[in-house]
């Protein structure tokens, strides 16, 4: 039996039709079989029993990625294209890193991709760009596991069955030309939201030549709110930017300025740079409905059930006017008097959810405010019409052929629009699937969609900033891209996939008459990721309407439920990838799951327990869902994270969670009123990375207010190491340290993500989290204090802190962990025997242990691994090594070069990660050393530093910044 | 007072056909096959649960992080502490020359025998990598790497290894000379030739007997204070680490007390039994039991007094990590292990302090059966209490056993019985000469 | 001795305490090559003997060289072997090596101590004259057996004749 055969049987059992298609068709290929012998040999078992666990096999990222091996051949075309950032002359094993763009929702933030041996194996922030300014997200960083997802769509199929792009193309021409007749009336054209200049120049060319045909946008978390709040208000559709670096004071509503918002890592650098007793430190207060990583950044956050929210804003608004608020809150007033004596540095930032109504109210407090705020027009492609138009046409038998640009919109569509029923009366439906999903498999024509690190694309930034995506390998899958598609649309015979772009910037170029010197704008272009100067003006606008003229937005009554995206799986795009859902969500520490987020008070009052398995219900839909008691959410509200629940899409995407857009209203795609809940008696188990909520009363996580800070009566006492009998570090060589800065970090979780990619951390399924064996080496605890109604959300990363008396090195029986000279605390992975006395003995619980195979289980190419970074086996202890592997490159590095090593050579892949710059790591020897100093800082502390362990990672005490006037309790 | 320890009217000859009599002829066939079947089902569920846990992994336990030790080292502390049992009996009195230790000591050393053997293998097999449990030998490797001598678990290692050996000769030393009685008497020629071997010729002359009280002194001399330091060190397994609950200096004593107490415990639950089904009540007699109930009820004073001093410095101390641990071991999750623990090793034994008591053989039994229980409750309890709520409330977390969990521990004692067994119906129960000579010497009072 | 006699005379006795007086009253009679069996130790017959036991030495010996054995191993392992930087302890942290070599001190002393036994009680030894002496069997239950060497005939008449005034059980003379 060839190790093809076995592949094939072993496969048959455990996955969907459409992996063994993918295989069928890679064999076809590129002779796959002898190829993985000699590129991986032992890969078969990789196929084998692994654990015997449902969800450990279903791992992607995670599990066998075999076209992932495409990615390793030596010659990946396209990368010969792609422009990279350093200078060419590229040996074998160096490091080499590519710019380009990562999109969310349609707006980019710009990456760099790092290869080894021209394999993508990392992403890392672009510091010229602007929406990262060298930051990832979650999602960015995870970007990487979804292009080695061996589950994404592979081949062109019509009805199931296996088909070529050529007939694909083919078919699609045949039913232009049907249409052509008609004026393209007929053919309907369905896409997410973009930013993309050459798919709008598309759009229109298209447009153009068909006028009758309809284009549709859909995007499930939309921001269509805060555009129709702007027209509102000023007369036309913009997007506003906070200017925090010069907001003193903030008072962000139902806000994702922190977590989500299009440019939020900028956002979150900008506010963390004032989050420090030296910077004028600015003052946060957040009303909002459900607890966000913009409430836990929060100085004042106050539990806001949704209909009352735009009262209170009214009745702020009238109090910063000097006007009476009669009845309200005590704290709004000191609030409005801070934001009033503020002006010029007090702004006003209101989330997506909230009806624009509430937007159009806060543009003009923050006119009235002069708030630091640059209005521009939106990034976004405008959508003329969108789904619900979209279900209208086909219930009214005037779609023929229907185009489906990526995305999912059957799982995606609002429960009441009955999207699957009525795609089905479409007679003609193409659809460029990343995966085989539920519109997929609803469609006729499935055409595989390249992933966007191996497309030529697009996009603008936050501000409008233009990235040139370039692919970093061969599409995988052999995908191809929207705007391949529509060049075919568009009469082209060869779907090059640059062609498109790069004539549209050719285009652009001759508009601008800069012709001659286009191949060098290309050429840097490129290298930086950033086209320059292409951000948006910004627009002068004045307020069209008066506050009292303005209407209140209907509220719902009854029982809310909140629609929000999820933290892991944002709209549901990364349901099946492994990093993000196993990434603890920030607030529940969840993974694994989503849950109805219920106040502790309806609990109370409904006699409900976290795990509970619910009814609820809106008018004739209902969906079952488990409750997770949520403190600080509003009672009377429910928040229904939307993403999971997906029946099609990957092995690890189906039956995970429930699926909330079944109770989802187009109209009102936020919040909705009126909901019935009934118990179920079921409860479910949840996979929580943390079950004890509270400190215990213990010194872990320090807080400390700003004006306690500054009185030196209520005695902040900067701490003294404890002194030890045992002899000191060498001094002869780096003694290196960390320093983690707690009022910046807003406990986002990129760098657990982050450390994840770059460690080769491996993914370990539901059931594994559930008995407590989560691997990740940085985690992210995450305390309340204060009571459940309106607790405070403290945040605090924890990885090893290499401590200089490190206790679990004494009772390793076998010196698998000790010392390094350079005071690490270092694994050797092939000496451990797993006693596993060394986690018993950290008093911090930093350490992972291999209780299966996880990596072998996991079974990734070896092609997507870290090719730095031991993979570890089964029965060895692991943790943070300080990122040693980093470490030593740029160690070498100096050598090389004959320099000796700068502070900032040495860059951990958490501290790379972070847009809020919580994390120092350098030599602690240097004086002069940003750790040094950061560790100079009063707040600086070691976590159970009496125990003597001489932790090398200290902690910076978070500080905050409440308004004396209504106190920090509140 | 010696004439209490073995009934009149025996003489030489009926001692030596009465022990024997067991191996040449043996009474309950049935009952003792019916016993070996029970038990080999017992190893062989066992050797199940080990050939998975080599296949599988350890994850098939329910270990986790924070709880990274789990059955595996509880049962490992709970059999070597009965372990100790026959070597304090042996040891300790004979060097007290108390005449009563003659006819139960061979019982209770071979128990020990047992008893450590199962505890040795939890060690091995707690190891995430169990095969290359050899690299914590002391040998010049291929790395030049040596064992990390400042680890307990090295001492322990070592301890446990000095331990079962010096066990095994103190206890072959011991039946040297019966051996030689088996010899004298096995009816069958292959019985003859290996007790022969084993019996290495002794022929019992003046000259022998010489050396061989000198040695076995010295042997007992040393095993005492070997088994008082294993169970010390076992208690520093704990102590060493600075895990709140484990890191206290009592911790020493107080697992030699615990040690102690489920090593009567364990030598009355095998006595009584014994000399009932053998008809050994002229041998085992209520003087025997009465003693060992007397020192069942001194150990238990004794870990009475290690739980209070536990308590005591966690509440009077000014370590809130103790005194969190401490209220949580009263009323926490793990509260019914701590007050099944305190009834059976604490309350129950209390009962001995009467006579009645201490004469009836069931109620005996009860008390053993309830200390050893009590011991294992303790054991668990030590282990997982303590990992389950460490310095991190972020971290804390429970442990769930797993089929595997309770299966390796099923294999165990399977493999304990079915090893007594075996050698009950090879080797004299009792020690044929030393009752000889306790015969001997009552003859000498009557003159 | 027994090696190298020519002839053997077993006598049986009923108690150790016949046994004994025999053993005494031969010697003073100016037999040499006394041997007594008894099923248990009989310390008055050991004192006959005349000689004093070596095993506790031996095992004292045996313990000072785990001793040195044991501190010589880690001391030489942690500073010279392999140094490392283990949880910043020192390289001679000695004190956490005394629970190490406790275990080597007792362990080697038993088992010098075991061995010391078996060599000066010149055991195994598998065959020996005594083995001949009818009903030798009895001796490991509840025989009590003197056996004397003569290195001629020439007492061997005598022999008898204080024997039978020592009332045995049985006299028997073993094959040469």
């Amino acid at each position: 039996m060839s190790l093809r055969d076995t592949i094939r049987a072993r496969l048959a059992g455990r996955t969907g039709p459409a992996y063994w298609r993918s295989l069928e068709e890679l064999a076809g290929e590129v002779g796959f079989a002898g190829w993985i012998e000699e590129e991986f040999p032992g890969l078969a078992q990789a196929f084998g029993q692994a654990l015997g666990r449902r969800h450990v096999l279903r791992m992607i990222g995670a599990s066998l990625s075999l076209a992932g091996l495409a990615g390793c051949s030596p010659a990946a075309p396209d990368v010969e294209m792609a422009v990279p950032v350093e200078e060419p002359g590229m040996e074998p094993g160096s490091i080499r890193h590519y710019a380009t763009a990562t999109t969310l929702g349609g707006i980019a933030t710009g990456v760099l991709v790092t290869h080894a041996d021209a394999r993508p194996i990392k992403i890392e922030g672009n510091p010229d760009h602007p929406a990262s300014l060298g930051a990832t997200s979650v999602f960015d960083q995870a970007a990487l596991l979804q292009l080695y997802d061996p589950d994404r769509a592979a081949t062109v199929t019509r009805g199931g069955a296996i088909a070529t792009p050529g007939e694909a193309f083919g078919a699609l021409r045949a039913r232009l030309d049907a249409l052509a007749a008609a004026q393209g009336a007929g053919l309907h054209i369905l896409s997410g939201a973009f930013s993309s200049p050459t798919l709008a120049a598309q759009r229109a060319a298209l447009i153009a030549a068909y006028p009758r045909a309809r284009w549709h946008g859909h995007e499930p978390a939309s921001r269509a709110n805060v555009w129709r709040g702007a027209a509102l208000a000023f007369g036309r559709e913009a997007e506003p930017l906070p200017a925090l670096d010069r907001a003193e004071i903030i008072l962000a509503v139902d806000s994702d300025l922190l977590s989500a918002a299009p440019g939020h890592l900028s956002y979150v650098r900008a506010f963390a740079a004032r989050r420090a007793p030296t910077a004028g430190m600015n003052r946060l207060y957040v009303w909002e409905a459900t607890p966000s990583l913009t409430g836990a950044a929060a100085d004042h956050r106050f539990a806001v059930p949704p209909r009352d929210t735009f009262r209170l804003l009214q009745k702020l608004a009238a109090l910063i006017a000097g006007g009476s608020a009669g009845e309200a809150p005590g704290w709004l007033l000191p609030l409005a008097q801070d934001l009033a004596a503020h002006r010029g540095a007090a702004l006003l930032h209101v989330g997506p959810e909230q009806p624009p109504e509430t937007h159009t109210l806060a543009h003009l407090i923050n006119q009235a405010l002069a708030a630091p705020i640059r209005l521009i027009a939106p990034v976004l492609a405008p959508q003329s019409s969108d789904l619900a138009d979209l279900c209208r046409d086909i219930a009214a038998g005037g779609v023929d052929t229907l185009i489906m640009l990526g995305g999912d919109p059957v799982y995606s569509a609002a429960g009441d629009l009955g999207f699957a029923e009525l795609l089905a009366r479409v007679p003609h439906r193409f659809h460029l699937a990343p995966y085989r999903n539920a519109t997929a498999e609803a469609s006729e024509w499935v055409i595989p969609e390249a992933h966007e690190l191996e497309s030529w694309s697009d996009a603008r930034a936050f501000d409008g900033s233009v990235t040139i995506q370039q692919p970093q390998l061969r599409p995988l899958h052999g995908g191809s891209s929207a705007h391949q598609l529509l060049a075919v649309l568009l009469g082209s015979v060869d779907a090059d996939p640059r062609a498109p772009v790069l004539a549209e910037w050719q285009r652009r170029a001759h508009a601008a008459g800069q012709a001659s010197g286009f191949e060098t704008f290309w050429q840097d272009a490129l290298r930086k990721g950033l086209v320059a100067d292409s951000a948006q003006p910004s627009l002068d606008l004045s307020p069209k309407i008066a506050i009292a003229a303005l209407a209140a937005p209907p509220v719902a009554d009854g029982l809310a439920l909140l629609f929000r995206t999820d933290a892991a799986l944002w709209d549901g795009r990364f349901a099946n990838n492994g990093w993000l859902q196993e990434l603890p969500h920030p607030l529940t520490t969840l993974t694994w799951d989503n849950a109805a987020l219920i106040a502790p008070a309806d609990a109370a009052q409904r006699d409900l327990a976290t795990g509970d398995v619910v009814r609820l219900a809106i008018g004739r839909h209902a969906i079952e869902a488990p409750v997770w008691i949520q403190p600080g959410q509003a009672a009377g509200s429910i928040t229904l994270p939307l993403g999971y629940g997906q029946v099609r899409g990957g092995r690890i995407a189906t039956g995970v969670g429930f699926d909330a857009y079944r109770l989802r209203s187009h109209d009102a795609p936020w919040q909705q009123g009126g909901a019935t809940l009934d118990r179920l008696g079921r409860t479910v188990a949840f996979a929580a990375t943390q079950h004890q909520p509270t400190m215990q009363g213990r010194d872990l996580l320090r807080t400390v207010s700003l004006a306690d800070l500054a009185d030196a009566a209520s005695g902040w006492d900067p701490e003294r190491p404890e002194p030890s009998l045992y002899p000191g570090a060498e001094a002869d060589r780096p003694a290196w340290g960390m320093a983690i800065d707690l009022s910046r970090c807003v406990g986002c979780g990129a760098c657990m993500v982050a450390c994840q990619a770059e460690n080769n951390v491996p993914v370990v399924g539901k059931e594994e989290v559930q008995r407590g064996r989560a691997m990740h080496w940085l985690r992210i605890d995450r305390y309340y204090q204060g009571g459940e109604a309106a607790p405070r959300t403290l945040f605090q990363p924890v990885l090893c802190m290499h401590c200089e008396n490190a206790p679990c090195e004494v009772v390793c029986p076998v010196d698998a962990t000790v010392h390094d000279r350079e005071g690490l605390n270092v694994m050797v992975y092939n000496r451990c025997i797993g006693t596993r006395f060394c986690s018993n003995n950290c008093p911090y619980k930093v350490r992972r242990f291999n209780f299966f195979d996880y990596a072998g289980a996991e079974a990734r190419p070896a092609a997507a691994r870290n090719p730095d970074v031991t993979v570890r086996s089964r029965g060895v202890m692991e943790k943070c090594t300080y990122c040693l592997q980093r470490i030593k490159t740029a160690e070498i590095a100096a050598e090389r070069d004959g320099k000796a090593l700068a502070d900032g050579d040495v860059v951990t892949a958490c501290q790379a990660a972070c847009a809020a710059r919580a994390i120092t790591f350098g030599d602690i020897r240097d004086p002069h050393s940003a750790v040094a100093r950061a560790k100079a800082n009063p707040l600086d502390y070691a976590v159970l530093g009496e125990l003597g362990t001489r932790p090398r990672t200290s902690y910076a005490a978070r500080l905050s910044n409440p308004n004396p006037a209504i106190g920090e309790e509140s | 007072m010696s004439d209490r320890l073995i009934a009149p009217g025996e003489s030489f000859a009926s001692v030596t056909d009465r022990v024997t009599g067991i191996v040449f002829d043996p009474p309950h066939r049935l009952g003792w096959w019916l016993l070996m079947l029970l038990a080999l089902a017992l190893v062989g569920l066992g050797t199940l649960a080990i050939g998975w846990l080599f296949v599988a992994g350890i994850g098939i336990w329910g270990i986790n992080i924070p709880v990274a030790w789990g059955f595996a080292i509880s049962n490992y502390v709970w059999w070597i502490g009965m372990a100790s049992g026959g070597t304090m009996i042996s040891s300790l009195f004979h060097v007290m020359r108390a005449d009563w230790r003659s006819s139960v000591n061979r019982l209770a050393e071979t128990m020990t025998l047992f008893a450590a053997a199962c505890a040795g293998i939890f060690p091995i097999l707690h190891l995430g990598r169990p095969y290359y449990f050899y690299w914590l030998f002391p040998y010049p490797n291929v790395m030049g790497l040596w064992p990390q001598f400042r680890s307990p678990l090295l001492w322990d290692f070592f301890a446990i290894l000095t331990y079962v050996l010096c066990s095994m000769l103190f206890w072959y030393v011991g039946l040297i000379p019966d051996l030689a009685t088996m010899r004298d008497r096995a009816p069958s020629r292959a019985g003859q030739i290996v007790y022969g071997l084993l019996a290495l010729g002794w022929r019992g002359s003046a000259l022998q007997w010489l050396r061989y009280q000198s040695a076995y002194r010295v042997l007992a001399g040393l095993m005492g204070p070997l088994v008082i330091s294993v169970h010390s060190i076992v208690g520093l397994d704990f102590a060493g680490g600075l895990t709140p609950g484990w890191h206290s200096t009592q911790y020493p004593p107080f697992f030699v007390f615990g040690a102690v107490l489920s090593g009567f415990g364990i030598v009355l639950m095998l006595a009584i039994p014994l000399r009932r089904a053998y008809r050994l009540e002229a041998l085992i007699t209520p003087r025997h039991l009465d003693i060992l109930a007397r020192l069942t009820l001194l150990s238990s004073l004794a870990v009475g007094y290690a739980y209070a001093m536990d308590l005591f410095t966690a509440f009077y101390g000014d370590s809130r990590y103790d005194h969190d641990l401490a209220l949580d071991r009263l009323i926490g999750h793990y509260a019914p292990l701590f007050w099944i623990t305190i009834l059976c090793n604490l309350l129950l034994p209390q009962a001995l302090w009467w006579r009645r008591v201490r004469q009836d053989t069931r109620l005996l039994l009860v008390i053993g059966a309830s200390v050893v229980l009590g011991m294992w409750c303790e054991r668990i309890l030590i282990v997982l209490q303590s990992l389950a709520h460490e310095y991190e409330p972020s971290r804390w977390g429970l442990f769930h056993p797993t089929f595997w969990d309770w299966a390796t521990l099923l294999g165990t004692i399977g493999l304990f019985l079915a090893g007594l067994l075996l050698l009950l119906r090879l080797l004299p129960a009792l020690s044929l000469f030393e009752l000889r000579d306790l015969l001997a010497r009552r003859g000498a009072a009557h003159g | 001795m027994a090696e190298a006699t020519r002839l053997r005379v077993s006598a049986q006795f009923a108690d150790d305490a016949a046994l004994l007086a025999a053993a005494c009253r031969l010697r003073a009679a100016g037999f040499a090559g006394l041997e007594a069996y008894t099923p248990y130790p009989v310390p008055a017959l050991g004192a006959l003997t005349g000689r004093a036991s070596r095993v506790p030495a031996i095992a004292f010996l045996g313990g000072l060289a785990g001793f040195a054995l044991g501190l010589g191993l880690q001391l030489y392992a942690t500073i010279i072997g392999y140094p490392l930087d283990v949880g910043g302890r020192p390289l001679d942290s000695w004190p956490m090596y005394l629970p190490t070599v406790y275990e080597f001190v007792v362990g080697s002393a038993v088992l010098a101590a075991t061995l010391g036994f078996i060599l000066t009680a010149r055991l195994p030894r598998y065959h020996h004259p005594a083995f001949e002496a009818p009903g030798f069997a009895r001796a490991s239950s509840d025989g009590f057996f003197l056996l004397v060497g003569l290195p001629d005939r020439a007492r061997y008449q005598s022999l008898h004749e204080e024997l039978a005034r020592c009332r045995p059980l049985a006299v028997a003379d073993l094959p040469a």
